[in-house]
């Protein structure tokens, strides 16, 4: 069978970590240093999903999350079959705003799935952690696939994030 | 004796563990480990802290009387000197550092925590003799040495290492342990004693030498120049590892002072060696020279570049110069091919590309002399940046298809968003690559170049985007990122591209094409030469039709058939030049010719001249005679015309009065024909003669008649113009037959007469008639009828 290439994207305020969970996911590294993405940066994964025994090219667009140039997001967008919409736990203005990236995503990629990654859960206490999931849960969105709470540093649940959503989009 | 080197080697060996002591930290870095066993030096440590406060305290005293002795000592210490002491201390001092060592294991060994610590009340006595008899010590010292200091020194220490290895043995035999212990605390606190009174003195000392030195700085480095070096070598010989330990601490600091005092000759002194020691370097870690000047490289280029320009221009210019020449060399050869094939089809296509093109042929020249390969082709899906095909020709070192496409995929979309909206991007250069950018529909095609494509390149391009498009639109469309809902044959249309034909390749296609458009030049050079020649024929051959039908009607009109009229056709015109006597003639050409002109869609010209020259009387008088001769065609004209002097003056007959009017003016109209003067007359002149004959004779009476022929002869001569009929008549007796025959035979016999007389028998017609002569009746006599007679008419 054939490779299959689909093209995902990274959704969410700037410094919310999506550079960083593509790396950690792509190169299995953690920097502390916070590096501004300009534009675009392309990566790709090649994925065995052994589910549907089919290799899958991941073509992951790391679309820059400062708000000034929030215009272009949209064209970056288009041709997207899934998206990691990105927040930070430990900033609640970039939770409060998962929900308008979820509907430009949808609204570019009517088709498209998503997966909601709240981040950095290195960096909130255990006891808030709950409330703050339960806060932000998109389970009954019907184009959220899993709402996954992640850690770029710790390496907590990133491959499931990639994997889920690729997973997903191939048994479409 | 034995007893004051014992006193010596513990005051030494104190000496050393104090040293020890004084850099606590260094220790504790190095090897934190002996720490964590108590040893004599960590337990030293307090108290030597301690003694240094009292010391300060003591010191001023010391020193005066140090002053006061000061020659003293110096002599003392010269003379030890002097004595070969380099041995004798080196080797002492190692033996020291043996036994303190060997001390301090045994201590370490038996460690008892209750070991007995040097108190500050021994140390305070100790300082308090020395104090008060400085000279004492000195003396002391000064009779040790002098009495052969080696051996004595050795000897003790070969005595005390004996003894303390006997002692070793004992207590590890017999297990005396209080024996020993008492004897180790009562040598402890020997040695504490003489630590502590040495320790005082080495301010002391210092303070001396550096009195000394800034005193008589002379003596002190006459003295001690000899030895330093030899001290040093000796040294260094036994132990070169402490050596460059304690030589290690200075030395940075050393030789910054030295740069500061003589910053050149450090430098020299390094220079020889700097060659090798980088080399060895090299050896040892081959990245690190480069690693450590890399970064400034650069820098030193360019400063190099400000100070000297030439030098660096020198140094480069074998590397650069060659290789530049050697590219250089290639690209001029094939310039040069190019220009030699100037005049070939490929040169002249090339001409006139240059033309079309707006550029120099030269900038052809250049374009096709740089050889350029197709790196790579991507099929992109237009919205989602996925690679629907990739053609990569070198398989060594292929493109990351997916990057490139999205990276491509990224710049496209926000050069459309954020420069111009409508077009599109077309190409991006960097360095000597390009990609060519070409989108339609759904997707696009970005062909990565390695030099300059010829322009042809790109509609090929277009070209197979456009079929892509017509044929595989739907699936372009529909892309999800599975190849294998493409069909191959869009690999093979992508697979063309990657050859990019210039007009080097002399393969069989190329030939082919060089030939058709040999072909294509010849058939369009023939035709150029053709088409014009034919078109010119044609016309000449048109104009010369026209030019004859024109010459054909001038020449058929009386009235210009004598004037040497010449037409011409030309440029859409009709030409006619030549001269006439008057404007009436040139209008009747003027006509003739504008007929021809009107039907042959042309203009006409009229050139010819109406000149009114005084004919030529020779041409006049002709012109009279060919009317004459004509006029005299005409029925009942007979005229004779005679001309001269511009007046033509006719005489003749003319019958019908409208034929008068015609004569007239034909002469009036001939050219210096300027009076017309007429003696015409309108009825015919008769002749009254008849010649008569018996009754049933046609015999002609020569002798009565011959004078009548004569009149007949006179009657023509006077009236040239015209003839005679010989006309026969015959009475009305007999027979209409016989009277028939004999009128006949009657004008017959006249006839003859008149010719056999000299008549033109031209002029004369014979008629027999049965009427009777027009003048006679029946009445009339019989023999009046039988008769001939004449009548004129106009021939």
């Amino acid at each position: 069978m054939s490779v299959i290439s689909k093209k995902i994207c990274l959704v969410g305020d700037f410094s919310v970590g999506k550079t960083s969970l593509i790396r950690r996911f792509i190169e299995d590294v953690f920097s502390e240093k916070y590096l501004t993405t300009i534009g675009i940066k392309v990566s790709r994964k090649l994925l065995y999903l052994k589910s549907s025994s089919q290799e899958i090219d991941l073509v992951i667009w790391d679309i820059e999350g400062n708000t000034r140039f929030k215009s272009i997001t949209p064209t970056y967008l288009k041709g997207a079959t899934g998206a990691i919409i990105v927040g930070d736990l430990s900033r609640q203005e970039t939770l409060n705003h998962l929900r308008d990236h979820i509907n430009l995503f949808l609204e570019v990629n009517p088709k498209g799935m998503a997966i909601v990654a709240l981040n950095k859960k290195d960096l909130i206490e255990e006891n808030k952690l709950k409330k703050l999931i339960q806060l932000n849960n998109f389970q009954n969105h019907s184009h959220i696939i899993n709402t996954i709470v992640t850690s770029a540093k710790d390496n907590t649940n990133v491959n499931q994030a990639f994997y889920e959503l690729a997973e997903n989009i191939i048994s479409k | 004796m034995s007893e004051s080197i014992d006193n010596l080697i513990d005051l030494l060996l104190d000496l050393e563990a104090s040293n020890n002591i004084n850099k606590p930290n260094n220790k504790k870095q190095s090897s934190p480990k002996k720490q964590q066993t108590p040893s004599v030096e960590t337990l030293a440590n307090p108290t030597v802290e301690k003694a240094a406060v009292p010391l300060n305290s003591t010191e001023t005293k010391t020193l005066e009387q140090i002053e006061s002795n000061q020659e003293l000592l110096v002599a003392k210490v010269i003379e030890i000197i002097q004595d070969d002491p380099i041995e004798s201390l080196s080797s002492a001092i190692s033996n020291l550092t043996e036994e303190k060592h060997r001390n301090d294991q045994d201590f370490s060994a038996n460690s008892d925590k209750k070991a007995p610590v040097p108190s500050t009340n021994s140390e305070t006595k100790t300082l308090e003799q020395i104090e008060s008899n400085p000279e004492l010590l000195v003396a002391k010292v000064t009779e040790i040495i002098q009495d052969d200091p080696i051996k004595s020194l050795s000897s003790a220490i070969s005595n005390l290492t004996e003894e303390k290895h006997r002692n070793d043995q004992d207590f590890s035999s017999h297990s005396e342990k209080i024996v020993l212990e008492d004897w180790i605390a009562k040598k402890e606190e020997q040695l504490n004693e003489l630590a502590e009174s040495v320790n005082n003195l080495i301010p002391l000392m210092i303070e001396l030498l550096s009195v000394k030195v800034s005193d008589s700085q002379e003596l002190i480095l006459q003295t001690m120049i000899p030895v330093i070096d030899r001290a040093i070598e000796e040294r260094s010989g036994q132990d070169l590892q402490k050596m460059a330990h304690a030589i290690a601490k200075v030395l940075p600091d050393a030789i910054t002072q030295e740069i500061k005092i003589q910053p050149q000759s450090l430098g020299k002194a390094l220079a020889p060696e700097m060659a090798l020691s980088i080399e060895e370097q090299i050896r040892l870690d081959e990245d690190a020279i480069s690693c450590a000047l890399g970064s400034e490289m650069g820098k030193a280029i360019k400063a190099q570049i400000e100070l000297e320009k030439d030098a660096m221009v020198d140094a480069l210019y074998p590397v650069i110069g060659s290789t530049i020449s050697k590219y250089l060399a290639e690209e001029i050869q094939r310039i040069n091919d190019k220009v030699e094939k100037t005049l070939s089809p490929e040169g002249i296509s090339r001409k006139i590309r240059a033309k079309m093109q707006g550029v120099s042929e030269a900038e052809l020249i250049l374009q096709e002399s740089l050889v350029c390969s197709v790196r790579a082709i991507f099929l992109i899906h237009k919205d989602s940046g996925l690679v629907i095909r990739d053609i990569q020709p070198d398989q060594e070192h292929p493109l990351e298809s997916d990057m490139v496409a999205g990276m491509l995929t990224a710049i496209r979309s926000f050069a459309n968003d954020c420069i111009t909206s409508d077009s599109e991007l077309n190409e991006i250069d960097y360095g000597h690559f390009q990609i060519l950018l070409e989108a339609a529909g759904y997707c696009y095609i970005a062909v990565v170049v390695n030099g300059i494509p010829p322009q042809q390149f790109r509609d090929r391009i277009r070209e197979t985007l456009s079929t892509i498009v017509m044929k595989y639109g739907n699936y372009m469309e529909e892309y999800e990122g599975d190849p294998s809902t493409i069909p191959q044959s869009v690999n093979l249309l992508l697979k063309n591209l990657t050859i990019i034909e210039t007009d080097s390749s002399s393969d069989s296609q190329s030939s082919k094409k060089s030939f058709a458009s040999l072909l294509w030049l010849v058939g369009i050079l023939l035709s150029g030469i053709l088409i014009p020649w034919g078109i010119v024929k044609y016309r000449t051959a048109k104009a010369e039709r026209i030019t004859q039908e024109v010459a054909i009607q001038l020449d058929s009109n009386p009235e210009l058939s004598v004037y040497d009229l010449e037409p011409k056709v030309h440029k859409g015109n009709i030409i006619v030049t030549g001269k006439v006597p008057s404007d009436y003639h040139r209008n009747v050409a003027q006509e003739i010719v504008g007929n021809i002109a009107t039907s042959e869609n042309l203009n006409l010209d009229n050139q010819i001249i109406a000149v009114n020259v005084p004919p030529d009387p020779t041409v006049t008088a002709q012109e009279v005679k060919r009317a004459t001769n004509l006029l005299n065609l005409l029925k009942g004209v007979a005229i004779a015309a005679n001309y001269q002097n511009y007046i033509v003056t006719i005489t003749g007959f003319v019958l019908d009065t409208t034929s008068t009017q015609t004569v007239t003016t034909a002469f009036s109209n001939i050219p210096g024909v300027k009076q017309v003067v007429f003696t015409l007359e309108t009825e015919l002149p008769t002749l009254d003669t008849r010649i008569y004959f018996d009754s049933g004779e046609s015999e002609f009476k020569k002798i009565a008649d011959s004078s009548k022929i004569e009149s007949i002869k006179q009657f023509l001569d006077q009236y040239p113009s015209l003839n005679l009929k010989v006309i026969g008549h015959s009475d009305r007796q007999g027979s209409t037959s016989v009277n028939q025959k004999l009128a006949l035979e009657r004008a017959n016999s006249v006839y003859k007469q008149a010719i056999s007389q000299g008549v033109n028998p031209d002029r004369l017609e014979v008629i027999g008639s049965l009427q009777l002569p027009p003048d006679i009746t029946y009445e009339q006599p019989l023999h009046l009828s039988r008769c001939v007679r004449f009548e004129s008419f106009i021939p």
